[in-house]
């Protein structure tokens, strides 16, 4: 077999540094020739080796900004929650400042006082001066009594035009109060 | 030197600088992240948070059928940023002039308010009116007042005005309440402050934009009363009239339910409107103090009714006991005479209520004894409180008979109500309890407490019993025998049965001795008789048309009685009756 050139061995040296195994020592003890063994890994770098540094730069930039996106697309929907969450306790705090303050116009409007002013003022209203009281058999209060057994519908006053006339002209001629049988000509 | 051994020297060099600054760094971390960490923590936190007290919202009272009382309505502080003024670049001068006419404040002022570049917050004005709000949004919105906001704060009002003012009291500008309900509820009312966390960007000093509850406020409890507005407004309507009609400085009516003890309606005159009680004045005392639980009168001759239950309840007298009346009597070393001076014969104990005999009444004192006598009157609560849920009740006077100050003819005076200081609930409270078949019953005006977390009812509450009932029977038959033949028999209500007593009471002077020309004319009645739903006091103090209670407060019960009957559907006692007259009610215009 035929010695290897010089030239070979330092080719077959320079080429073993990319190995992970060939020495020099072996290459000097057999200097026959051959092939030198690669490691599968050592032989294919990383894709991302290959890559020029501008497209090496754009890709970093997309990765920085997806995990950007990532951690600041919830972060900002948390807080426009956050900020409609309290418009809307602003709203209804709002709604609630304006129910009572209908509220408040209503406690007014009840005021007794002033309906009393503006019946007499304005309509001419007079205290009742007479008030008739109608007796209703015990049938017929059974017959109108609510099932609750509340207040029966019997027992609520109301003025007759007749009695307050006839009432009024005993006044003029001076003459006493209805007596029972004159007055109980309700049913 | 070699090369190499520079360079290594070099490089150690370096190593060291690197280490000791990453020592120092370590140290600083060790230092800031572990020593000195809870100060900056604060120190940080005071840079972008405040921590703000979230005021709780005041409780309504509401009548007994839930009309509004007292409330919280909302009106605008208008606040300023001063840093925030100052970096609009907006003159302060010119956001002075424009604010200082709509807030009544001088430009001057407002201008102090806004010149102060470092403060991040000032109050312009507490509450403006709802207009004045408008015109300061305006002037937001047209830019002219870079700065200003305008914050929502509750504000205590009184739909009603005066209506019942003595029982409500008022919210103070100190904020909290003061006399009656409002001073008495104080705790239940006011709720519980609660805290929030405001966040704004650091050394901006704004604030606002994002917070969060750390402790939500606690509303206050709401408080529905036994006290109806409708039968309030009889009642002032009625005294109003009736001290105009009898020339009167003062008056008060209390309209009471004896069989719970809860006050339906109670006014006094003069009064104040409690949305505005800055303005309330009074010549002679606090014009916010209650008359009917915070000042003391001498009753006069209602009184013995008290009496005479004592009496009755004791077995010392029967309805039937008789006496001679004279038209005085003398007892104690002291003689007394009747009202009027009048003698009335041969009388027994109906004839003494109908007459309102003093003499009867001191004749009935000394049958009963010192021992019974303030015993009873002790047991029908006079000379202590009553009790009632409102502010600044006071206990009264009764004589003690220990001491060295009482002497015999004390126990005549005070027979027949005068000598003894009570207030109109005292008295009120110890006839119900006649009427209320001899129980005592604890005063109230709240009958329910709503809270978060539910409904608590106030049940009426028994004190003790202090008659028989029996006594307390034998006592109400009398006084409606009495009633239709004593002098306020005209004002007895057609078709009702009711009974009362007047009393027409000396006023004690402050120099001693009693006031010559003026009285205090009261009457205390209840009704319907076979079913009492309500005990009614009058009392008119120094009337100048007339003195008598007969004739001045009388005519005040028998209006506001006639009312109630009507307003509780209550038929006439009398089966028979179905057509009843009612007189001089409500004429007032």
């Amino acid at each position: 077999m035929a010695q290897p050139e010089t030239a070979d061995l330092a080719k077959g040296a320079d080429f073993a540094e990319g190995a992970d195994f060939v020495a020099d020592a072996d290459v000097a003890a057999d200097a026959r020739p051959r092939p030198a063994r690669r490691a599968a890994g050592a032989e294919r770098r990383p894709w991302y080796y290959e890559l020029s540094p501008l497209v090496a730069l754009d890709m970093g930039i997309l990765v920085l900004f997806l995990v950007a996106m990532l951690y600041l697309m919830p972060t900002g929907q948390v807080a426009d929650a956050s900020f409609r969450i309290q418009y809307l306790e602003r709203r209804i705090a709002q709604i609630e400042r304006e129910n009572q303050s209908l509220r408040m116009k209503i406690a007014q409007a009840g005021d007794l006082r002033a309906l009393e002013a503006a019946a007499r003022k304005r309509y001419g209203m007079v205290p009742a001066r007479y008030v008739h009281f109608a007796h209703v058999p015990a049938s017929a209060q059974q017959l109108q009594a609510p099932p609750d057994g509340g207040v029966a519908e019997e027992q609520y006053p109301f003025s007759s035009r007749w009695d307050i006339a006839r009432e009024q002209f005993r006044d003029l001629i001076g003459g006493s109060a209805p007596s029972a049988e004159e007055g109980a000509d309700a049913p | 030197m070699p090369r190499e051994t520079v360079r290594a020297a070099h490089v150690r060099v370096i190593q060291a600088i690197a280490m000791l600054g990453a020592l120092l760094v370590a140290l600083s971390l060790v230092w800031l992240q572990a020593i000195e960490s809870e100060a900056l923590s604060a120190r940080a936190q005071a840079q972008y948070q405040d921590d703000i007290q979230i005021l709780p919202e005041r409780g309504n009272i509401l009548d007994a059928n839930h009309a509004l009382l007292a409330t919280a309505t909302y009106r605008d502080n208008v606040e300023a940023a001063p840093n925030a003024v100052r970096g609009s670049g907006m003159p302060v001068q010119a956001m002075a002039r424009d604010l200082a006419p709509l807030l009544g404040k001088s430009e001057g002022e407002i201008a102090a308010l806004l010149d102060q570049p470092d403060k991040r917050y000032t109050l312009l004005a507490k509450g403006v009116t709802p207009a004045v709000s408008d015109r300061v949004k305006e002037l937001i919105r047209e830019g002219r007042a870079p700065g200003i906001t305008l914050a929502p704060m509750a504000h205590r009002t009184y739909p009603l005005g005066m209506l019942a003012a003595h029982a409500l009291g008022f919210y103070s500008q100190s904020g909290s309440g003061q006399y009656g309900l409002e001073g008495y509820y104080e705790a239940l009312l006011r709720g519980e402050p609660g805290r929030r966390l405001s966040y704004g960007a650091p050394f901006s000093k704004e604030t606002g934009g994002v917070s969060q509850v750390l402790q939500p406020a606690e509303p206050g409890a709401d408080l529905v009363l036994t006290l109806d507005s409708a039968v309030q407004h009889v009642v002032e309507r009625e005294l109003e009239a009736a001290l105009e009609r009898f020339g009167a400085s003062s008056g008060s009516v209390i309209v009471m339910d004896p069989k719970t003890g809860g006050i339906i309606a109670m006014a006094s005159r003069p009064t104040y409107d409690s949305n505005a009680y800055q303005e309330a004045h009074s010549p002679d005392g606090d014009a916010f103090a209650n008359p009917i639980i915070s000042q003391v009168y001498e009753p006069g001759s209602t009184f013995k009714v008290i009496t005479l239950a004592a009496a009755l309840d004791s077995g010392r007298i029967s309805p039937h006991t008789a006496y001679y009346d004279g038209g005085s009597i003398r007892y104690g070393g002291e003689e007394f005479s009747n009202w009027d001076g009048k003698g009335h014969g041969q009388s027994d104990i109906t004839d003494l209520i109908a007459h309102s005999s003093n003499v009867g009444a001191v004749f009935v004192g000394s049958q009963l004894g010192k021992e019974f006598f303030y015993e009873y009157v002790a047991a029908f609560g006079f000379g202590t409180p009553t009790g009632v849920d409102l502010w600044g009740e006071v206990s009264g006077f009764v004589p003690n008979p220990d001491s060295r100050t009482w002497y015999p003819s004390s126990l005549a005076t005070n027979a027949f109500g005068q000598g003894i200081a009570v207030t109109p609930l005292q008295l009120v409270t110890a006839v119900s309890a006649i009427v209320n078949d001899g129980v005592l019953m604890r005063p109230h005006l709240v009958q329910e407490i709503h809270t978060p977390e539910g409904v608590r009812r106030v049940e009426p509450m028994a004190v003790r019993r202090v008659v028989r009932p029996e006594t307390a029977r034998t006592l109400l038959a009398m006084l409606v025998e009495a009633s239709t033949r004593s002098e306020s028999s005209m004002h007895l209500i057609e078709g009702y049965t009711v009974a009362g007593k007047t009393g027409t009471a000396s006023i004690p002077l402050e120099t001693g001795g009693y006031d010559q020309e003026f009285t205090i004319a009261s009457y205390v009645g209840f009704g319907p008789v076979e079913d009492p739903r309500f005990v009614i006091l009058v009392k008119i103090d120094r009337p100048t048309v007339e003195p008598w209670g007969s004739l001045v407060a009388a005519p005040v019960f028998r209006a506001v009685a006639s009312e109630l009957f009507l307003y509780y559907h209550i038929p006439p006692s009398t089966a028979a009756q179905t057509l009843v007259k009612r007189e001089n009610v409500g004429q007032r215009q």
